[in-house]
């Protein structure tokens, strides 16, 4: 079982402090239109709503280290396995004859840090490695790719 | 066959666009101050020009290993859909194409694109479909051919028995008949829910005609308000019989070989054929009804490019006796053992676990009526708690009973059987190994603690997933589903 890159965590840090930024401004500027919109209920909507979704994102960016720890893949021969979660712990087996193709993407962040992520993807569902460096990407795309077509001829 | 356009006929079903047109100009033309009129004749006339236009431009060819179809009018468009890619064909007649011999083909290449790329083929002679089906056929045997040329001597001997096999108890026939649609619709609570929707979707204006047509006819006592409600539910039965009878008229599944095939419908006539080993998963329902006459319903789970239900799970047994269950699914579906050599079920701590997962939700109620105080809104609120209640109780010892996960043997030529229940109804699903996109193991802290996990699998329906779960099993059985997945 192989972990991600130590950087990842300087990556969900930034994107969770990006979160909680954008949620305050949101919240604050709504609970404010709406004191002048005099609606009843939805006064106390608004804040009660916000307040949850940053004590959320606070959370997750306290838990960084323990996802981190718990986040994992490895890719065998016949198969991808990913882990994940501490407390809700899951993992899952993808077949490598069920993938159809594996996308790599990398958004602003994940530049800044030169990570990838990687989306695999079976026929009815798609499976995600939050983060990979360049050429740990590039391995985990000819290897799978390679083995699924290998796979996929010999059935 | 090269460059063929479809038949004229398919502008009949472009009529609608016109309606279309005339509506939309009726619609715009007076906010704009333009006499509807003439904006109503414009419109009809482009929708015309251009329902002949993209006629024109439609051509399909039939070459040795492949269909091409070209297609648009300013933005071009070309198809290739070879054979050997094709996983089944559907075909469906409306009626009043049936004297022109004419009829709609949707070939399903099970690529994941969006329902714009489905490959249509709206209006042709049958003998087009017979062409597809024929080529279909001969290049899915080739297939298994080339397979056969690849692997070992010890494979050929295997599909050889295989073949022998399939032709000894190769053919299979189903006929629907009258009583088992009667009995399909009566044991379906699908009346009620129909029902249901259709007062809901007109802000309960039906409920209100119903009520003055009662009081007309009727006046008001309790008895002849039982009697009305009564008389109400017999009539939504006999169209909901109606209306299914339409729909299932002369249904018929035929086992031939490897193939599955089944056609029903009166208006429209449905056919499809495929190869069994296209069906992604076997589907037994059985509803509360279901359970007490001892009858349920054999549905396939298919890949296909479209996302309605009629394309991507298909009934195929509507009505199937508990006595006759493993003689018929061993008559057309015999490549599934029904044996089961090990299972797991539910744990008994599941129901509190189940009724736990949903009914906090009910201590809102309390929370809102601190804050809000007695209104009729919270009134209502304590009622529908209080038949949720109840109902999530009965629902949570239901999916207690029902759910469990089973191996029919420990190879990858096996099959997991996955048998859950949600609102009264019990759905198992017989799936292959092959057949299985992934698996989910997942089990908290606290539920390893009590020896708990949920295995959750995916399945391909249609163009999209089909998730299929077990909860709160033993955790070493669901590590044994687990482990089998994974060999």
């Amino acid at each position: 079982m192989k972990k991600l890159p130590e950087s990842v965590k300087t990556v969900w840090l930034y994107s969770a402090i990006i979160t909680i930024i954008v949620e305050v401004i949101i919240f604050t500027v709504a609970t404010i239109g709406v004191k002048y919109l005099d609606w009843k209920y939805v006064e106390y909507i608004l804040p009660v709503l916000g307040t949850i979704l940053v004590v959320w994102a606070l959370v997750d960016m306290i838990s960084i280290p323990y996802r981190y720890a718990f986040h994992q893949y490895a890719i065998h021969e016949d198969r991808v396995e990913i882990k994940n979660g501490f407390i809700f712990r899951e993992q899952v087996t993808v077949p490598i004859a069920r993938v159809q193709n594996v996308d790599i993407e990398q958004g602003p962040i994940l530049r800044h840090k030169n990570l990838y992520k990687i989306s695999i993807y079976t026929s009815a569902d798609s499976h995600e490695i939050a983060a990979v460096t360049k050429e740990e990407s590039e391995n985990i795309k000819t290897q799978v790719m390679r083995l699924a077509m290998e796979a996929r001829n010999a059935r | 066959m090269q460059d063929k356009h479809l038949s004229p006929l398919n502008l009949v079903n472009r009529l609608q666009d016109i309606l279309i047109a005339i509506f939309l100009a009726s619609f715009i033309g007076d906010p704009l101050h333009i006499d509807s009129f003439k904006l109503g004749t414009i419109f009809v006339i482009i929708t015309i020009v251009w329902d002949i236009l993209s006629y024109l431009c439609f051509t399909y060819s039939i070459e040795d290993s492949q269909i091409v179809i070209k297609k648009g009018v300013i933005f071009k468009k070309v198809i290739h859909v070879p054979f050997a890619r094709i996983q089944s064909i559907e075909h469906s007649q409306y009626f009043l194409f049936r004297p022109f011999d004419v009829e709609k083909l949707q070939i399903n290449n099970a690529s994941k694109g969006s329902s714009k790329d489905k490959i249509q083929l709206d209006a042709v002679k049958t003998y087009v479909g017979r062409v597809l089906e024929e080529k279909h056929k001969q290049y899915q045997n080739q297939d298994v051919n080339d397979e056969v040329e690849q692997s070992d001597v010890a494979k050929i001997e295997d599909s050889n028995q295989e073949e022998a096999n399939t032709q000894d108890n190769g053919y299979a026939q189903y006929k629907i008949s009258t009583k088992d649609i009667a009995l399909y619709t009566f044991t379906s609570f699908r009346v009620f829910i129909t029902m249901f929707l259709i007062v809901h979707i007109t802000h309960g204006e039906v409920l209100d005609f119903a009520i003055s047509i009662y009081q007309k006819g009727f006046g008001s006592n309790m008895i002849s308000l039982i009697a009305f409600t009564i008389m109400a539910i017999i009539i939504a039965l006999l169209l909901s019989f109606i209306y299914t009878m339409f729909q299932f008229y002369d249904f018929t599944l035929v086992k031939e070989g490897k193939y599955l095939e089944y056609e029903k419908g009166l208006f429209t006539r449905n056919k499809v054929r495929l190869s069994t080993d296209r069906i992604q998963s076997v589907l037994i329902e059985q509803n509360v009804m279901g359970k007490l006459l001892k009858i349920m319903t054999v549905k396939i789970i298919m890949a296909s490019d479209g996302s309605d239900e009629e394309s991507s799970q298909a009934v195929v047994l509507p009505i199937l006796n508990s006595d006759k269950y493993a003689e018929m699914m061993n008559d057309f579906f015999e490549w599934i053992p029904l044996k089961t050599v090990e299972k797991f079920s539910s744990r008994k701590r599941s129901i509190w676990l189940f009724f736990r997962n949903f009914d906090w939700v009910l201590f809102i109620i309390p929370i809102v009526i601190y804050f809000v105080g007695w209104t009729t809104l919270t009134y209502s609120l304590v009622v529908i708690g209080v038949f949720t209640f109840f109902y999530t109780i009965g629902n949570a010892y239901f999916k207690y009973r029902v759910s469990s996960i089973g191996l029919t043997g420990s190879t990858k030529d096996d099959y997991l059987i996955v048998s859950n229940g949600f609102l009264f109804k019990q759905r198992n699903y017989y799936v292959g190994w092959h057949e299985i996109q992934s698996m989910h193991f997942e089990s908290s802290v606290f539920m390893k603690r009590n020896s708990l996990a949920h295995i959750v699998i995916r399945i391909r329906k249609g163009n999209s997933a089909q998730t299929a779960g077990v909860h709160y099993i033993d955790y070493d059985g669901a590590k044994k589903v687990y482990d089998w997945y994974r060999q």
